[in-house]
């Protein structure tokens, strides 16, 4: 894998990314979200706190739709300031006031996040104020951040999100927790791949201190920098975060890529065990699991061995996916992700070099348009993807698994252990592989009536 | 009355929003046609909002969306150009698979306010009309899901209806039904049949699974049937006005009761009341034996519901027809036509549950006071409902721990026996296992 290779022509390519810019489908970066989803999904992991959207009711329901789609999960308490047409003319200064009361005093948060929305950041009243001279009068903690979504996307809204934590809630160290390591990155705030990577720390002897901020409370992550070591668990966007703390409080840090598969895991386990000087106690560990693996391994190689796979997914995962297909002895045709990286890029390289692999690698384009022009010329069994893309797959006669679906384990030993016995139950069960056979003929038709940017 | 002294708390101005904007109602009317593409005026987030929800609804299609992607240096210049040239590009690619764009305005959009009618019917006269733009103004700001709906559906009954002077005798449109809500397909499928006892053909329904032609075609039928009245009086009443086209709007189908008073009302408005009385007569007969079964696991087991106006109104009245006490009903949305025949319904059967329009906040506050012994509601109960032990039913959108594998409708008498075989197989099992074996768990409940 040289080059970037890509099945269209220059000229294709050039007249995408310009539909790109105006952002008419098959243009780039049409499955993003606004920064107001970046700066909830921070928040809707810290316990006992409440996010307050600053804005029409509309934009609380929809995070709360995408919590319970996405992270399969629920903002335990998200309210809405209500804010109505006329409230843009008179203002929303006092509704916010009212607002923070009535939230302090019936759920009696340590913290309420106030997050506003287009609307209210057009009209750009003087909110800084209102926080400061609202925490004058409740007995919680009040952060405030713009969450606009003609602002910026997501990933802005993820770090403004933990900028907010980090400048409002994390204190300096009073003391140093010898050994202990917090795990630091929530774009994937499963709670299964949670536990297990708290394992993993464990397993060599360290101690686990917390989660910032899946299921912390808001004194975990107030002193959370007492521990010794942060280690990101959701790169590209981990590194930011750690950097920012260490930036701070001085606290260390590594970002090693996600560990998904045997690879990456033991990449992740081994960078962490050199930082404390634990190296022989890493093997030590590795070795243990290995033996409990490699016979789930072998089985499912046998099973699903020479299979070819399409992987869609967001970059962080992407190099592990590959690596984890690759282990299970699959054959990745087709390697996605909506966002570029060059460090990810690079270890995508470096992942297919050392196996031999030459699948097509596409970046930055519109899945829709992945979906309906490129997976179907590339030859795949199987594709790793999300709920978005189910209904593509499902038409190409594909057995899929999603990758999004945080309730399944996907990081560390066990999650390659789950995850690997999944692949082999969805490509073996008698039901996939009739479903797979109905749908591939039915995917005829479909080609032939969706012409492209057709409806439906 | 409410025989329940629990004081509310005071939430005048926070919500805990259940109900979705304007925006995502009118996307939800788009849905519902084929060959209608949805174009969102928005910023990045939007439209993915609504793919991310409508994905966990389809499994079998594709949803496509084209948007402005407004960013802020567009919020301070205007983005007329941007905009116009994106909807160039979407007829382009568009034209040869879809007959209609709605242009379904964000926030941003309808603050900045870019000129979308004049740059629509300039690219419509350039496309020779070929594609119909329909804008429609339906920012967050301006009201709630139900209202983008209505909006919706009135501009393409506007641009598509059309009133045929060969109507179909004894045949209707059913109106008020929502492409993506829990039961739509087989609750249309039940209505379906029991129109079809009384010999009544559907033409159109309008906004599920339809074209702009079968729009078009809607103008044969004789009368119009409002399934939810929320998603479906306006338009009723717009064509009644502008068309002439009566419509029937009672309290809907659900329960046994009120399919049979439902069936007598529709009866009675086509001359066909003995058939009704013929169809309820053998129907009854088939379904209360089987019901009954139910009975001693469902009296007095104490339920709560929160959804849209019309499914909190129905499924309420069927589990009280069950023997079921309901506990604290949540409506999502005002309505004052649902109001009215939930009073009725209240007097009817003598029940006296706490009733809260559009406040989830005391609605979670009160099932954690009250704890029933079921919640029947969103898929943004089940925690709650995990909370106090209570068994969770999905039966209002927004729903994603529900599968469409052969989902049984609410409506009518098949409504009953599925809701009753649903609640009697798990109350059975709570009293022949946990309650009777493991002691009082759930009964503990009773004494509040």
């Amino acid at each position: 894998m040289k080059e970037k290779k890509t099945l269209l022509s220059a000229e294709t390519v050039e007249t995408f990314k310009r539909e790109g810019e105006v952002a008419f489908d098959p243009g780039k970066a049409q499955y993003v979200i606004c920064k107001l989803f970046g700066i909830g999904r921070v928040f809707e992991n810290v316990k006992n706190s409440i996010t307050l959207i600053h804005g029409p009711k509309g934009c609380a329901n929809y995070l709360q739709i995408e919590a319970l789609c996405i992270s399969r999960s629920l903002y335990p308490n998200l309210l809405s300031t209500d804010v109505k047409e006329s409230d843009l003319i008179l203002g929303t200064e006092d509704i916010l006031r009212k607002s923070i009361r009535e939230a302090a005093d019936i759920y009696k948060p340590d913290l309420i996040a106030v997050l506003t929305t287009c609307s209210t950041d057009i009209i750009a009243e003087d909110y800084v104020s209102v926080i400061e001279e609202m925490q004058g009068e409740v007995d919680c903690k009040l952060l405030y951040r713009a969450g606009g979504g003609f602002i910026a996307a997501y990933d802005q809204g993820y770090y403004d999100g933990y900028e907010m934590l980090v400048d409002g809630v994390m204190e300096a160290p009073a003391r140093k927790k010898k050994d202990h390591v917090n795990l630091i990155g929530d774009l994937r705030p499963g709670g299964s791949d949670n536990l297990e990577l708290a394992r993993l720390i464990e397993g060599i002897g360290l101690k686990f201190n917390c989660n910032i901020v899946t299921g912390s409370t808001v004194e975990e992550i107030r002193t959370s920098q007492e521990a010794e070591f942060n280690i990101g668990k959701c790169n590209p966007t981990s590194e930011r975060d750690c950097l920012l703390i260490e930036s701070k409080f001085g606290t260390p840090h590594l970002s090693p890529p996600n560990p998904v598969g045997i690879r990456q895991t033991k990449q992740w386990l081994m960078q962490l065990a050199e930082f404390f000087g634990r190296e022989a106690e890493a093997k030590k560990f590795i070795e243990k699991e290995m033996t409990e693996l490699d016979p789930i391994i072998d089985r499912a190689r046998r099973k699903v061995g020479g299979k070819k796979v399409a992987i869609l997914s967001g970059p962080g995962k992407l190099p592990g996916l590959t690596a984890l297909a690759l282990e299970l002895g699959m054959e990745p045709t087709l390697c996605f992700s909506h966002t570029y990286t060059e460090a990810v890029d690079q270890e995508l390289r470096t992942i297919c070099e050392e196996y031999g692999v030459h699948p097509v690698v596409e970046w930055e384009y519109s899945n829709q348009h992945i979906l309906e022009k490129v997976l179907p010329t590339v030859e795949a069994d199987f594709c790793f993807a999300s709920d978005g893309e189910k209904p593509y797959v499902y038409k190409l006669g594909l057995a899929d698994t999603c990758i999004m679906c945080y309730g399944m384990p996907l990081f560390g030993f066990r999650g390659m252990k789950k995850f690997s016995r999944h692949v082999e139950h969805i490509l073996t069960d008698p039901i996939r592989k009739l479903a797979g056979r109905v749908c591939a003929g039915e995917h005829k038709k479909w080609k032939s009536d969706a012409g492209f940017g057709g409806c439906k | 009355m409410s025989k329940n002294k629990v004081t509310k708390l005071v939430a005048e101005q926070i919500k805990d929003p259940v109900d979705s904007s304007q925006m995502f109602g009118a996307f939800r009317a788009v849905d519902g046609i084929r060959d209608m593409h949805a174009y969102f005026n928005s910023p990045v987030g939007c439209p993915f909002h609504m793919l991310i929800a409508w994905s966990r609804h389809k499994r079998d299609t594709a949803m496509k969306y084209s948007y402005t992607m407004i960013k802020e240096s567009d919020v301070i210049m205007g983005f007329n150009d941007k905009l116009e040239e994106a909807l160039n590009r979407a007829i382009v690619n568009l034209s040869d698979s879809v007959k209609a764009l709605a242009v379904i305005s964000s926030d941003v959009a309808e603050i900045v306010l870019p000129d979308v009618e004049r740059i629509s019917a300039k690219i419509m006269e350039e496309n020779k009309h070929k594609v119909k733009i329909i804008p429609l103004p339906v920012a967050g700001l301006k009201g709630d899901h139900i209202d983008g709906f209505n909006i919706a559906m009135l501009r393409f009954i506007g641009n598509f209806f059309e009133k045929s002077n060969d109507t179909i005798p004894k045949s209707v449109n059913l109106l008020g039904v929502v492409q993506d809500e829990i039961g739509t397909e087989p609750d249309v499928a039940e209505v379906k049949r029991l129109l079809d006892a009384l010999g009544i053909s559907v033409i159109s329904t309008m906004f599920v699974d339809s074209s702009t032609e079968e729009i078009s075609n809607a103008g044969r039928a004789e009368c119009n049937i409002v399934l939810h009245e929320e998603y479906g009086l306006q338009a009723a009443k717009y064509l009644e006005k502008e068309f002439g086209v009566p419509y029937i709007c009672e309290s809907p189908p659900f329960g046994v009761e009120g399919t049979r008073d439902w069936l007598l009302e529709v009866g009675k408005h086509f001359g066909s009341k003995e058939k009704a009385r013929k169809f309820i007569e053998s129907e009854e007969a088939r379904v209360y034996p089987l019901i009954v079964q139910a009975d001693q696991y469902l009296t007095g087991r104490r339920f709560a519901v929160c959804a849209d106006p019309t499914k909190a109104l129905g499924i309420t009245r069927l589990c009280v027809e069950l023997g079921m006490e309901p506990v604290v009903i949540g409506f999502t949305a005002k309505s004052e036509v649902t109001a009215s025949f939930f009073d009725a319904i209240v007097k009817q059967y003598d029940v006296a549950p706490e009733v809260l329009f559009e406040d989830n906040i005391n609605f979670k506050f009160l099932v954690r006071e009250l704890k029933p012994q079921i919640l029947l509601g969103t898929s943004f109960h089940y925690e709650l409902s995990y909370e106090i032990s209570a068994y969770h039913i999905p039966i209002s959108f927004p729903v994603n721990n529900h599968l469409r594998i052969c989902e049984p409708p609410f409506m009518g008498y098949e409504g009953v026996l599925h809701m009753a075989q649903k609640l009697g197989d798990e109350f059975a099992t709570r009293v022949i296992f946990d309650e009777t074996v493991h002691g009082v768990r759930y009964l503990d409940n009773l004494d509040l």
